[in-house]
């Protein structure tokens, strides 16, 4: 089994995820220390937390106000408790809240001051905390001056005053931060790949054989357009390689062909029967070359892209270019078509397929047959002949070995391989055969 | 009739020089680029064989070089080059018709005769198929020296097929021409000509036959080489 690869986005995301967690651990490992080396800094925020809590129970009642305590707050409060203390009091020394008398008095502000917006006094060095502080709150009405005094911090307040510098200094801005990242990191990135994905769109418009059917290289990012340009080199080489092999086929069919001419014209001036049958041999070598050099040709011919081909209109091409020789050679061929279907191949390939078979019809069939040029229903062609000489025992029989395939019948089945297509021959016990070439739709 | 035949083997030159003459056509023989080029600048001629291998270039940018200089003159390529995307190409490249080696000398002239009707020189305006003649100015077909007596649309087929002779001529061109000829086309006016036509050559030796490749067209061909 395969796996599915990741994304870029995908492992890119997952890494910026990864990253921002270290760091974020180290930015928790930092501020605990800081917060927890300063005892003073602590107790300021310790008084700070716990003055604007219990500034919660305040109210405003007929123009003046009032005190409860906030009920989470209740029980650290309660009268009767002793490492934690509370008065709550407005500037001319009126006690709206107070859970202590002398220990009061020994820690806050004397109710004659007039207090400052904050204080704090660190009552022993060290931990457990003691501390003691006022913070003067306004609800509108008048300033109220909130006291704590903490103890030895039975309740842990050094843990909430912890966990909000956490929260104030390090999740809510590196959240943030890590939002804005991640989204910018899947944008670019998603951006920057587009042109990939247009590129790889257009490889199957490659033709190694054309110079100018190459991906494009301008206006993409440098490392795609180096990618791009690599991939171009090396069907600039494919393509070198396909072209020396045509010139290659090329030149040695031309030095075949050549004198095979030159020997044709002689012969003909040779009235002798045998002169006949040394035309006819020179024929037979001559198809020889013509199909060997084919075949070598059929090799890489699926580099090329294919395009869409009007089968109905190619077909009627052949059998036009071929009638004259079918008729001179004393068989007859007609054209029917079945409504045939657009094929997407190589048309001179198809077109070379079809010819081969109508040129095995020719060769292959007694005098006066007939051979009938079929396109469709669908992405199909047949080539038929009613040749009374072939008829065999079996009825209906595929022949799978293709009892007369000759070279020319295996350049039409590479044809048809290429294509994806699928090549049957089928003998019909009234003689002749039917010769079908299906296409994919 | 004067030709310029452009090929580099020595004794296919010989042959095919020959052959010509043999048909009572005047031929120049040369084996480059180079004297080819200097050839038609200096002499007009009728048809030009252009073999596509030679020994300076490639035959196919000498019938390209003649296009772009306004040489009108038809070009039949002879070639070893039988795959169907260079067989393309040469006719992409401005030349009439194409002859793959080998060949024999009557598929030769064939090809030859048939350029030769189509050439812009060509002063007689009579076309011949074996031994039937169309004398195109006159309307007059003979068939050995006999005259076929044919109707005016009957003729138009025939000159159509007679221009095309040796190829197959789509049902629709015969249908315009024979719509061009004046008054409304019943449907079958086509098939109706053919086979008036095929009734007034019949008793005649002409040496032709005219096929009917079905789903296609006609063809008109010689029968006797």
């Amino acid at each position: 089994m395969t796996k599915v690869q990741p994304s870029l986005v995908a492992i890119v995301v997952r890494r910026v995820i990864f990253y921002s967690a270290l760091a974020m651990l180290g930015q928790f490992v930092a501020v605990v220390i800081q917060a927890w080396s300063d005892d003073l800094q602590l107790g300021h925020m310790a008084i700070e937390q716990e003055s604007f809590a219990l500034a919660a129970g305040l109210t405003r009642v007929d123009g003046g106000v009032s005190y409860s305590l906030p009920p989470s707050l209740r029980k650290r409060y309660e009268q009767g408790e002793h490492d934690t203390f509370a008065r709550i009091r407005n500037k001319s020394g009126i006690v709206l809240f107070s859970n202590c008398d002398r220990e009061c008095a020994e820690r806050f502000l004397p109710l004659n001051i007039d207090p400052p917006n904050f204080w704090v006094r660190q009552l022993a060095p060290g931990k457990p905390l003691n501390v003691a502080g006022g913070l003067l709150v306004d609800r509108g009405v008048e300033p109220i001056l909130v006291e704590v005094a903490i103890l030895g911090d039975k309740y842990h307040v050094i843990n909430s005053v912890l966990a909000h510098e956490i929260k104030d200094h390090m999740a809510t801005p590196m959240s943030l931060l890590l939002m804005v990242v991640l989204v910018a990191t899947t944008l670019s990135i998603t951006r920057a790949l587009k042109p990939v994905a247009q590129t790889a769109a257009l490889v199957p418009s490659i033709n190694p054989l054309n110079k100018k059917a190459r991906l494009p290289t301008r206006e993409l990012p440098l490392e795609i357009a180096t990618l791009t340009g690599a991939i171009n080199t090396a069907c600039d080489k494919v393509g070198e390689l396909m072209r020396a092999q045509r010139d290659f086929t090329s030149a040695i069919s031309h030095e075949v062909r050549t004198p095979l001419a030159i020997a044709h014209l002689e012969l003909e001036k040779i009235s002798d029967p045998r002169a006949r049958k040394v035309e006819g041999d020179l024929e037979t070598l001559n198809q020889l070359v013509e199909q060997l050099t084919t075949l070598a040709r059929l090799d890489g011919a699926d580099l090329i892209p294919m395009q869409l081909i009007d089968l109905r209109q190619m077909a009627e091409d052949v059998v036009s270019a071929m009638a004259p020789l079918v008729y001179a050679s004393g068989r007859t061929i007609e054209f029917v078509d079945n409504g045939a279907s657009e094929v997407r191949g190589h048309s001179t390939l198809i077109e070379n397929a079809l010819r081969n078979l109508v040129d095995n019809a020719i060769r292959h069939t007694g005098a006066h047959s007939e051979i009938r040029v079929e396109v469709g229903p669908g992405p199909e062609l047949r080539v038929c002949d009613n040749d009374m000489n072939s008829a065999v025992e079996q009825s209906n029989a595929i022949s799978p070995s293709f009892r007369r395939i000759g070279l020319g019948l295996k350049i039409v089945n590479r044809i048809a391989e290429i294509h994806g297509g699928r090549l049957e021959v089928t003998k019909l016990a009234s003689g002749g055969t039917t010769v079908r070439l299906g296409f994919r739709g | 009739m004067r030709l310029l035949l452009v090929e580099d083997s020595a004794r296919l030159r010989d042959l095919l020089t020959e052959a010509i003459h043999g048909a009572g056509w005047r031929v120049d023989a040369v084996a480059t680029i180079g004297e080819a080029t200097e050839a038609v600048a200096v002499t007009p001629y009728d048809l030009l064989l252009v073999d596509l291998g030679l020994p300076d270039g490639d035959g196919l940018d000498l019938v390209r070089e003649f296009r772009r200089e306004g040489v009108q003159t038809p070009i039949l390529v002879l070639t070893a080059r039988a795959a169907i995307d260079e067989r393309i190409s040469g006719l992409d490249a401005g030349a009439d018709d194409y002859l793959v080696k080998p060949f024999n000398n009557g598929e030769f002239l064939a090809r030859c005769r048939a350029l030769l009707r189509r050439a812009p020189n060509t002063k007689t305006p009579i076309l011949l198929a074996a031994q039937l003649s169309l004398d195109v100015a006159t309307g007059v077909a003979t068939c050995a020296n006999v005259d076929l007596g044919l109707a005016p649309r009957e003729r138009m087929v025939l000159e159509v097929l007679m221009r095309e002779a040796g190829r197959v001529v789509q049902k629709r061109k015969l249908e315009h021409a024979l719509s061009e000829f004046g008054d409304e086309l019943s449907s079958n006016a086509l098939e109706l000509a053919i086979s008036r036509l095929r009734k007034k050559l019949e008793p005649h030796d002409c040496g032709v036959s005219l096929e009917t490749i079905r789903g296609v067209g006609y063809l008109l061909r010689e029968t006797t080489p």
